[in-house]
């Protein structure tokens, strides 16, 4: 054999021998991942592998609008474990930074405190929980916990409610609705390697597991304002509580519910009891003279009644059974819309009298009074109205005019809506929808009626009547607004005390809604105690009065401008181009062309009509033409274009 | 021969799918993570959005920096822009 023949042979066994071991070990490999695979897997899997529950994060809560008023972040807590931690003193330095702790403090824990498990802090970002980790100190535990956060602080504090320590609800839609806010846990089998890394997680999806979105009717600026004006009132009066219901008179949907004093939900433990009740739908009050357009309504529905007949108010002073009923005025003759007009106890008893006292009970109970109006939020009471079959005769007098009978915030609230929505009662709501993780709607609420309790005709009456209440000679002139019809009701009631009613604790209201000819609004107030001064008129109705005017501007309702005859300080503005004099609006459609659209509004100030506007800059054409004569509520096209500055 | 060929051809086929597998298990773990970081972090700047918005702040900072007071009534205008 030659040499070169010796060598191929050689080739030859080295190759068959390398084709052996690599056929050997493609063999072993087919034999641990595919014939053994799924038992060697099992078997790996019941080492590395392990069930971790996870707890989902709570929901959110937005207003109608979209905006978060309440929602769960990822947060982080540190403990040590003693039992696995052995102390270095650079640990307390390193840990200090990381959790912004003080060194000495920190370092006296981790070298001599006793305890086998020790919180070294229970609120820590994202951000210092990964710096932590980084560190590996052996029985430093990071553990991934939830913050539920209300970011906009008390707003909506008492509709919202809030969580407890253990993610549970404890008030408000927090409490109503926390199974579906709470969410299910989910358990994940998660597989790590020989390095720890996470290579499996089985039943997992991606992104957080969280509860249920709730979305409320409550709109964030109404609730804001809400706030801010019956917080202002209550401390301009001395009071010491109030609420207030804004409601949408065609849907039953609630707009804002405030309450003072308040609370943030954030730092709840802070506040006591006392502050976290949503009194709107837990405190009731006897309403006073609000409840007059209720007995009026029924009566003028039962037919008992026509509002052209005159009642004889005694002069201010009447008795029921012994007991003494006043007016605040004395009054002889007085017509139904005057007796509403001027809140005639004396004239209300009578035409209760004429009611009698089992249809007045029935319609008090058809307009929602004395049973839970069902809104949604917890703890809602439902007022105080015996049967009519207990009634005597100073009773019926009593309830005529609004005592002896308690209802509360949001039952006022909602009668009121009835008579402002043409005698149809809707049912009040506060939560609109509620979608799951998938966003898949679990609840969608729509405006439902419980049905009509008077005739259109008989609640367009009341209407009126409510409307001359904030014209001169009624009880609630400041409740007015300029070039807006507002329609409401006055309620000044004495407290009940033992024995009789308080002499010096009175409890103030007002309940009315706006446009009177077409309601978008209906707006309760009430005050509680105030002690500078205690009519509905004085105390409740500018509340009223200023909710209105700044949520009709909000809502964009359109009405009349006003003449400014005092106008308020501005800040300097830039001046611009205003080409030919500014003349005052004469009934007639003035020249507007070249004008500036600031300009040729202010010479439209005065003209109670509809304003489109198209492009911008300068106004280059206009619709009426100039001299022609302009009526109520007509149609102004300006067409602006900037080629007009050149 | 062929036969041979044909099966540890096939035996690695299988035993580099088990290791794609495995690959893949790793890859749709960081995804996943990622996801997860990412709705934490929308979900704290929900919040931030939230805070930042609050009409009472809003309120406040409008009137202490810069000055502003409610719109007297017959100020605010409401008017109809053509789309």
């Amino acid at each position: 054999m030659s040499s070169r023949s010796k060598l191929g042979f050689r080739l030859k066994i080295v190759g068959l021998l390398c084709a052996c071991g690599a056929a050997a070990l493609v063999m072993r490999m087919y034999r641990l991942t595919v014939i053994e695979g799924d038992k060697l897997s099992h078997q790996a899997r019941s080492i590395n592998c392990r069930d971790s529950v996870e707890t989902a994060y709570r929901g959110q809560i937005l207003d109608r609008n979209g905006g978060a008023l309440a929602t769960s972040m990822q947060s982080f807590q540190v403990a040590v474990r003693r039992g696995d931690y052995v102390y270095a003193p650079e640990h307390a330095t390193l840990l200090a930074d990381a959790l912004a702790l003080e060194r000495s403090a920190l370092d006296k824990t981790l070298r001599s405190d006793p305890r086998k498990f020790i919180w070294l802090s229970r609120r820590v970002d994202t951000d210092a929980a990964n710096g932590i980790r980084r560190l590996r100190i052996a029985g430093i535990d990071v553990i991934e916990d939830q913050l539920r956060s209300y970011p906009h602080g008390s707003l909506g504090a008492h509709v919202i409610g809030f969580s407890g320590v253990d993610e549970q609800g404890m008030e408000g839609i927090e409490k109503a609705l926390d199974e579906e806010i709470r969410g299910e846990p989910i358990t994940r089998n998660i597989c790590k390697d020989a390095r720890g890394q996470v290579w499996l997680d089985r039943n997992g999806f991606p992104g957080m597991n969280r509860g249920a979105t709730v979305e409320l009717t409550i709109d964030a600026t109404l609730q804001s304002l809400a706030e801010t004006e019956l917080a202002r009132q209550i401390e301009e009066m001395d009071a010491d509580s109030g609420s207030v219901v804004i409601l949408d008179p065609r849907t039953g949907e609630v707009l804002a519910m405030a309450n003072a004093p308040t609370f943030d939900p954030n730092r709840y433990s802070a506040y006591g009891p006392e502050r976290r009740r949503n009194r709107a739908v837990t405190d009731t009050f006897e309403p006073g003279s609000t409840m007059k357009p209720f007995v009026v309504a029924g009566a003028l529905d039962a037919g008992v009644i026509r509002t052209t007949d005159r009642f004889d108010c005694e002069n201010g002073m009447m008795r029921v059974q012994g007991w003494p009923i006043r007016d605040h005025h004395p009054h002889k003759i007085l017509t139904v819309p005057e007796i509403i007009q001027v809140s005639s106890n004396i004239c209300s008893v009578k035409i209760g009298e004429k009611l009698g006292a089992d249809r007045l009970y029935d319609y008090l109970k058809s307009f929602g009074f004395a049973r839970p109006t069902g809104v949604g939020t917890p703890g809602e009471v439902s007022g105080k109205l015996d049967a009519a079959s207990k009634w005597k005769e100073i009773n019926l007098a009593n309830i005529s005019f609004g005592h002896g009978v308690t209802v509360t915030a949001i039952q006022l609230a909602t009668a009121v809506a009835t008579l402002a929505n043409d005698g149809v009662r809707m049912l009040p709501y506060v939560v609109r929808r509620v979608t799951d993780l998938d966003g898949d709607v679990l609840q969608y609420r729509v405006p439902e009626s419980e049905g009509r309790v008077v005739s259109s005709a008989v609640a367009q009456k009341v209407r009126d009547m409510m409307e001359l209440v904030i014209g001169p000679g009624g009880t609630a002139e400041r409740a007015g607004i300029a070039g807006v019809r507002v329609a409401g009701k006055t309620g000044t009631a004495q407290k009940t005390e033992a024995g009789g009613y308080s002499k010096e604790h009175w409890l103030s209201s007002f309940a009315g809604f706006l446009p009177a000819d077409d309601p978008r609004l209906v707006i309760v107030v009430v005050i509680d105690e105030p002690r500078e001064h205690h009519y509905g008129g004085v105390v409740a109705a500018p509340v009223f009065q200023r909710i209105a005017e700044a949520s009709l501007d909000y809502l964009h309702v359109h009405r009349p401008p006003v003449v400014d005859t005092d106008p308020a300080p501005r800040l300097p503005l830039p001046v611009l181009p205003e080409p030919g004099p500014v003349t005052v609006f004469d009934g007639t459609m003035p020249e507007l062309k070249g004008l500036s659209l600031r300009a040729a509004m202010r010479a439209l100030d005065g003209c109670d009509c509809a304003v489109e506007i198209a492009g911008a800059g300068y106004v280059v054409a206009q619709q009426p033409e100039p001299g022609v004569g302009v009526s109520r509520d007509e149609k102004v096209t300006f067409t602006l274009a900037r080629a007009a500055i050149e | 021969m062929t036969f041979v060929i044909v099966d540890v051809v096939l035996a690695l086929l299988l035993v580099w799918m088990n290791l794609m597998v495995q690959d893949l298990g790793y890859r749709i773990e960081y995804t996943s993570s990622l996801i997860d970081r990412l709705d934490h972090e929308q979900t704290e700047l929900v919040a931030e959005h939230a805070r930042l918005t609050s009409p009472d702040r809003l309120r406040r900072l409008a009137a202490d920096r810069l000055g502003l007071v409610p719109p007297r009534p017959g100020q605010v205008r409401a008017v109809y822009v053509e789309p």
